[in-house]
């Protein structure tokens, strides 16, 4: 069976025309995104007022997981590309596990005992100054 | 170097692809932020104007300030050493702060017919979800009824509170056993005291967030009211009811029976108790927003509103006598139907329709 | 149908080939030079082209399974399975649809190919995280995929050409 596109050494119009398919898919999912805000998620992990990092959760390449220096209770957060959690922790009372993921601007996760807040923030949350209850 | 270049080449296009990610220019708008715990819970402060650096600061030592007086786990403070003497005949001195606080929690209790009640301590302890500074370790747990039948005798007299000759102040709890506990209304009180800190150091606009108690000071920088989020009580994490205008010099605060549970047998238990029970209130309420002048009568009516259910909070607010006067509420049911009242109508935005909520506007 | 030994062998070259391509393409990860995860250059596709010129159908496609599940044995993830199945298979079956067009060369199949195999990947991983959040990662992983599928199908040009192939059997 002979294959006209295996024998091709240049570049023909129809490649362009592929090119230009593929751009198009990429421009449009890209603007079907872009009414969202782009959905861009942060997280910031604050210990005991200190900012210990911000994690850009959307563009994580892959699951991160760590302990937080310097935490009373031994504390391992655990991120995945748009998520983060408490994958486990010493304290007793376990809110911030039960928590679970959090995968929402304006998500927040807290752990009392230790002091720490995660907070997600990203362009999709509901514009407001604070939040109450 | 040929092939090199695909890979810059790609390089390039990404980096600027990234750079097209739209900026949040609608987020809050850029203050000075103070994060601290304090009263066991989160506190946030955000300052706008004045020198907020020093102002901060002393917002912060004034929270640490007050709970040194009405912390029950501290033993030096005003209301530990008050519960120390229940029912010995001392007279308690106490700084003017705590009078003022004890003045304003009887007025709340009497005028919610017990609904909040500053020394159901005995019975919260009962529970487990008394002594909250220790909350971390507390063992919750159901009391048998004869338990409870014995505690709450204790929870019906209110700190008998005098100003002496001198000027000073002393407080005194008449039975034994009883015990005074201002959670409920202590985060909201230290507003009042907070915004003065604020105010002496040239702050004109703030917003605080005190355990969820929020209180405006001015308006945001554009000039707009604060828009404060109602937390859902069914997805109390990532989800909102609704966007409230918060005007200057306003306090709104929620109590919900979502934000501090355990679960036995099958069974949760939070932690609103009913004083008239001594069991969680089963009221048909899932979450009460209260929105008034004074911070600490919000943070104690919204306790007391969600105890005793939507008839009778819709009541109070359309008789608006007493401490009641001037505040507006939102209500959610436990069928997901959400009573607001008029007054917060305007700047009202509305985020629960697609989790099955339903709105309705009050009107007196 | 008889097994013909010449054709097997064949076979298992290019698979242990495209194996080995993967393999080492994983040991110098893109994503370090580009943040984003599941880029790569996709060498591991020029195989696949290369096959799907010279073999038959079913034959690449055996040799694509065989690349993907030893790599996942190699690599000791099953998550990477999914991954590398579905981009590998969207791209094989774009590849196998285009190079049946008239008026196109390797270049517009091999770009065709990197596009499939990156959509393949976000699909995986919007399963394998139960979330669409992966679907941001779609434009610029398809941009990047023009630019590595040309590179990809001016190699695989030369192979095509410069490759000596006995004939059939």
């Amino acid at each position: 069976m002979r294959l006209s596109a295996a024998e091709r050494l240049r570049p023909t119009p129809g490649d362009a025309l592929v090119v230009l398919a593929v751009l198009a898919a990429a421009g449009l999912v890209f603007f079907l995104l872009l009414p969202k805000g782009g959905n861009f998620l942060t997280a910031q992990i604050v210990l005991d007022q200190e900012v210990v990092t911000e994690l850009p959760l959307s563009a994580l390449t892959g699951a991160v997981s760590f302990d937080v220096p310097g935490a009373a209770y031994p504390i391992t957060v655990e991120a995945q590309p748009g998520r983060i959690r408490v994958a486990h922790s010493d304290c007793p009372s376990q809110d911030c596990v039960h928590t679970g993921w959090v995968s929402r601007a304006g998500g927040q996760i807290v752990c009392l005992p230790n002091r720490l807040i995660i907070t997600v923030t990203g362009s999709d949350a509901p514009q407001a100054d604070a939040v109450t209850g | 170097m040929k092939r090199l270049l695909p890979l810059l080449l790609a390089w390039a296009l990404l980096c600027g692809c990234g750079a097209d990610q739209p900026a949040s220019s609608q987020g809050p708008a850029a203050g000075d932020t103070q994060y601290f715990f304090a009263m066991d819970t989160l506190m946030s402060i955000t300052a706008y104007d004045g020198d907020t650096a020093a102002a901060l600061v002393a917002a912060q030592q004034e929270i640490n300030r007050l709970e040194a007086l009405w912390s029950r786990t501290r033993p030096e403070s005003d209301v530990s050493r008050l519960n120390a003497h229940a029912g010995d005949g001392t007279a308690v001195p106490i700084q003017p702060e705590t009078a003022g606080l004890l003045e304003t929690a009887a007025a709340a209790a009497r005028e919610s017919g017990l609904a909040f009640d500053p020394v159901l301590a005995p019975v919260m302890d009962a529970w487990g979800f008394g002594l909250t500074e220790s909350e971390a370790t507390a063992v919750h747990r159901v009391p048998g009824q004869e338990e409870l039948s014995a505690l709450l005798p204790l929870t019906r007299d209110l700190p008998q509170a005098a100003a002496l000759e001198d000027g000073s102040y002393a407080a005194a709890l008449p039975l034994a056993g009883q015990a005074v506990d201002l959670g409920g209304i202590a985060k909201g009180a230290s507003a009042a005291y907070v915004v003065q800190a604020l105010t002496a150091h040239g702050v004109e606009n703030a917003i605080l967030s005190l355990g969820g108690n929020i209180t405006a000071l001015g308006s945001r920088p554009d000039g707009q009211p604060f828009r404060v989020l109602v937390t859902d009580p069914l997805d109390s994490e990532e989800s909102y009811l609704c966007t409230i205008a918060l005007g200057g010099g306003l306090t709104c605060s929620t109590s919900g029976g979502y934000e501090r549970y355990f679960t036995s047998g099958g069974a949760a238990y939070h932690h609103i108790i009913d004083p008239a029970t001594g069991y969680p209130a089963q009221s048909g309420l899932l979450s009460v927003t209260t929105v008034a002048a004074g911070p600490a009568l919000a943070d104690a009516w919204s306790t007391a509103l969600f105890v005793l259910g939507l008839d009778r909070a819709l009541e109070l607010w359309r008789a608006g006598e007493g401490t009641v006067a001037g505040m507006e509420l939102i209500l959610v049911t436990e069928d997901q139907r959400i009573y607001v009242t008029q007054g917060l109508e305007e700047g009202l935005q509305l985020h629960g329709e697609e989790a099955g909520y339903t709105y309705e506007i009050v009107r007196r | 149908m008889r097994i013909n030994v010449r054709r097997l062998t064949r076979c298992a070259v290019l698979a242990a080939l495209a194996l080995a391509i993967s393999v080492c393409e994983g040991l110098v990860p893109l994503a370090v030079l580009v943040p984003l995860p599941g880029l790569r250059l996709g060498l591991a596709n020029l195989v696949t082209v290369f096959a799907l010129c010279r073999l038959s159908p079913g034959e690449s496609f055996a040799i694509l399974l065989a690349r993907c599940l030893l790599g996942a044995l190699v690599g000791g993830n099953l998550s990477a399975l999914a991954y590398s199945l579905t981009g590998g298979v969207l791209a094989f079956l774009a590849m196998w649809l285009l190079l049946r067009l008239p008026g196109l060369s390797l270049f517009g199949v091999c770009i065709a190919g990197a596009a499939a195999h990156n959509t393949g990947q976000i699909l995986a991983a919007m399963a394998v995280l139960g979330s669409p959040a992966p679907v941001v990662y779609l434009p610029p992983l398809l941009l990047a995929g023009v630019v590595t599928g040309a590179v990809t199908g001016g190699a695989s040009i030369l192979l095509v050409q410069r490759v000596p192939w006995g004939g059939e059997n």
